[in-house]
């Protein structure tokens, strides 16, 4: 984990993971993509001595995709640690998730998300909200940082 | 339940207070009163009967003392008369004497006797009438007293009267008058001698009071010139019935005398006292037993009266007792109202929060279905795409297996839009509404913005007329417009050029709002399952739906106090037309 990538997936699903994987890369949105597989996990890369936010701006993602039903910690408690450190405080964090429940989108924006993607059960959709979502954080959003690849 | 007890308890004070009060309270001022009023009005009846019985004893003394005493002046008055008999006359035989004398004494009751005595120095022989013998003549006339009475009628020249005597003994009081005649002659008068009238006042009394009917009266007369010693003169005791009166010796002094009368007369130069006083008897006529019966009366009339508050107070009581029982049956109900209250509130509570549970229980089941049900779809249909979007898999598959692969993601589609259909249903009945006014004209037009999507590619007209506003939530009623509308563009898909009326109509006072498209329509028969939830009647490969829309759609018209029809000629469109009640929500 050594080289600096694009995009953090916090996702706890392996299907799910796979399927937006393959989408980002035959998209050419991004091959450079980390995946945490829970909360806990995240926050250790992130937050660890040692981790992303201790090596500098160019260490940490440009884009962070959320799940909220993560085991152990979950995404809102993820979304709150990011926004509460400085260092990760700008990064653009899209929560991409299953629920369209009121109270999760209500908390996921009141803690800081830049966005609330709800993913789509048809495919076809789905390729096209990650490709687009991909597209415009990557591409067309400029940065916090000035940051470009 | 603090204001149950005080003004219960506060009547009941009051009323406890009140009986016991007024009847105490009665009492006292019952017999204070009745006890005051009756002695008062003994007291005035015994001073009105005292006073009546002085005034009737005043009156009876009064006549009697009057007649007494009238009958004793007369005797004094007449006697100028036998004075002039003898002055007017030179020479009076005894004969002429007698006769005279007898005629006189006719005529004034209580003369003893009457006697001539001739002046000192006379030889002449007195004359007596009744006769007496000449002992006892002289033995009288020559007493101290007479010689001192004549002596001083001849000095004053006019009748005297001696002290009183006794004579006959002592039962028998006599006074003698003794009047001087004198004969005119010449320049001086002639002292010829004295007559002597012998007087028993008590029998002049006697004669005076025989007319009247003596009764409860003593009379005495008294000579009383000289102040120091007053002597009997006359008694008359009354004629009073003596057996049933208490005599004691010495009534008349010993006694102090209850009533009495006195008049003072001058007889003959002597000053005599009448007295008449009220004897027992006399007292016995006062009618004492007034006073008493008044007392008794106003004493029973006490009795009575304490009595009648007797019985208002026991009466009172009663009411007490009366107004304690109810005040406790009430008490009693109340508790048990209360004890019912109390446990309506705990049952209520329970339901509540039974409810609540079932609501949470839902909430996490719609929350697990939204996420947990989703997921998976995901999984399959992004698969099977992944296997149809790269072509070096496609390349190994032949067409029947890529038609099956179709089958199954259109399957997973159907599914995914079938779960959030129901979870959108479920969801309906745990919302609270919003009441606000919904602009109809711009959530239309916001929903046929939505449905671009649908629309894309599609020679259709949605026609929208000017829709009068209502009350109700709007997200709600914009998920009744999605599901028509979506509707009648979907089941217009076979038409070429296909149009859609959106438009209000006022039917009996109420505001319909209707949706008219020339669709393929529905079959009549079955109109009464168009509404059920899952209810299609169209095939899914013609046109695709889960079946949930309308059921949503009468749900949300339902809570808002609506409904909703359906109308329709199979190949001629369909109308379905909602309304919503204005005034009252859920």
């Amino acid at each position: 984990m050594t080289e600096p990538f694009d995009i953090l997936l916090v996702e706890d699903n392996p299907d799910d993971v796979e399927l937006t994987l393959e989408t980002l890369r035959s998209n050419h949105i991004s091959n450079r993509v980390e995946v945490a597989r829970d909360g806990a996990d995240a926050i250790a890369m992130l937050f660890d001595p040692g981790g992303l936010a201790d090596r500098g701006r160019s260490a940490l993602p440009r884009l962070i995709l959320l799940d909220l039903k993560l085991p152990k910690v979950g995404g809102l408690e993820v979304l709150e640690r990011l926004r509460a450190d400085a260092r990760t405080r700008t990064i653009p964090v899209v929560v991409l998730t299953s629920s369209r429940e009121d109270p999760d989108v209500a908390a996921s924006y009141r803690l800081g998300a830049n966005s609330y993607i709800v993913k789509p059960v048809e495919f076809d959709r789905f390729i096209v909200t990650i490709r687009e979502l991909g597209f415009y954080w990557l591409i067309v959003n400029e940065p916090p940082d000035g940051r470009r690849h | 339940m603090g204001t149950r007890n005080s003004p219960r308890d506060g009547d009941e004070r009051d009323v406890s207070a009140i009986a016991a009060h007024g009847s105490r309270r009665g009492w006292v001022i019952a017999c204070v009163v009745g006890a005051g009023l009756s002695v008062w009005a003994t007291l005035a009846v015994d001073a009105a009967e005292s006073n009546r019985h002085s005034q009737l004893f005043a009156l009876w003394a009064n006549e009697r003392a009057q007649l007494v005493t009238a009958q004793l002046e007369t005797i004094a008055a007449d006697v100028p008369t036998f004075q002039s008999f003898y002055e007017n006359s030179e020479t009076v035989t005894n004969d002429e004497f007698v006769r005279f004398a007898r005629d006189w004494t006719r005529r004034h009751p209580g003369i003893v006797r009457v006697a001539w005595m001739a002046a000192e120095g006379s030889a002449a022989t007195p004359f007596v009438e009744p006769a007496m013998d000449v002992e006892s003549r002289d033995a009288m006339l020559a007493r101290p007293e007479i010689s001192a009475a004549c002596a001083r009628a001849r000095e004053l020249g006019r009748p005297t009267c001696t002290t009183p005597m006794r004579e006959n003994g002592p039962s028998r009081v006599v006074v003698h008058l003794v009047a001087p005649v004198a004969v005119a002659q010449e320049e001086s008068a002639r002292h010829q001698g004295f007559i002597v009238v012998s007087l028993c006042p008590t029998d002049t009394i006697e004669a005076a009071l025989d007319r009247s009917i003596p009764v409860g009266l003593d009379m005495t007369v008294t000579d009383v010139s000289d102040s120091s010693t007053p002597l009997l003169v006359a008694e008359r005791p009354s004629n009073a019935p003596q057996s049933d009166v208490p005599r004691s010796a010495g009534r008349t002094t010993t006694r102090a005398p209850s009533l009495r009368h006195e008049t003072t007369i001058e007889f003959a130069d002597r000053l005599w006292r009448t007295t008449v006083d009220a004897t027992p008897y006399f007292d016995r006529l006062r009618r004492s037993w007034i006073a008493p019966s008044v007392l008794a009366g106003g004493a029973i009339l006490t009795g009575l009266l304490a009595l009648h508050l007797g019985s208002v107070a026991s009466r009172g009581r009663l009411v007490e007792r009366l107004v304690r029982q109810r005040t406790a049956q009430l008490e009693r109900a109340n508790a048990e109202l209360d004890e019912h209250r109390a446990l309506l509130e705990q049952r209520v509570a329970e339901r509540t929060r039974q409810l609540a549970d079932a609501n949470h229980e839902l909430e996490a089941f719609s929350y697990s279905v939204s996420h947990d049900l989703r997921a998976p779809l995901r999984a399959i249909d992004g698969f099977s795409g992944l296997l149809l979007a790269k072509t070096e898999t496609v390349e190994k598959l032949d067409s029947e297996a890529v038609r099956r692969l179709g089958v199954i993601r259109r399957n997973v589609r159907q599914m995914g839009q079938l779960i959030d259909d129901l979870l959108a249903f479920s969801k309906l009945s745990r919302v609270e509404l919003t009441h606000r006014e919904v602009d109809m004209n711009g959530l239309v037009r916001s929903c046929i913005d939505s449905l671009a999507h649908d629309r894309e590619g599609r020679n259709l007209e949605i026609r929208v007329h000017d829709l009068p506003s209502c009350h109700g939530d709007e997200s709600l009623l914009r998920e009744v417009w999605l599901n028509l509308l979506s509707n009648a563009i979907k089941y217009t898909r076979l038409v070429p050029f296909a149009h859609v009326d959106v438009r209000a109509e006022n039917v009996d006072g109420r505001t319909e709002y209707v949706v008219r498209d020339d669709g393929v329509g529905f079959d009549m028969r079955y109109v009464h399952k168009l509404f059920g939830v899952f209810q299609r009647l169209h095939r899914a490969e013609d046109y695709p739906g889960t079946g949930v829309g309308l059921a949503l759609v009468r749900r949300i018209v339902r809570r808002h106090g609506g409904d909703v029809s359906a109308n329709s000629e199979p190949g001629n469109g369909a109308t379905f037309r909602f309304w919503l009640d204005e005034v009252n929500h859920d």
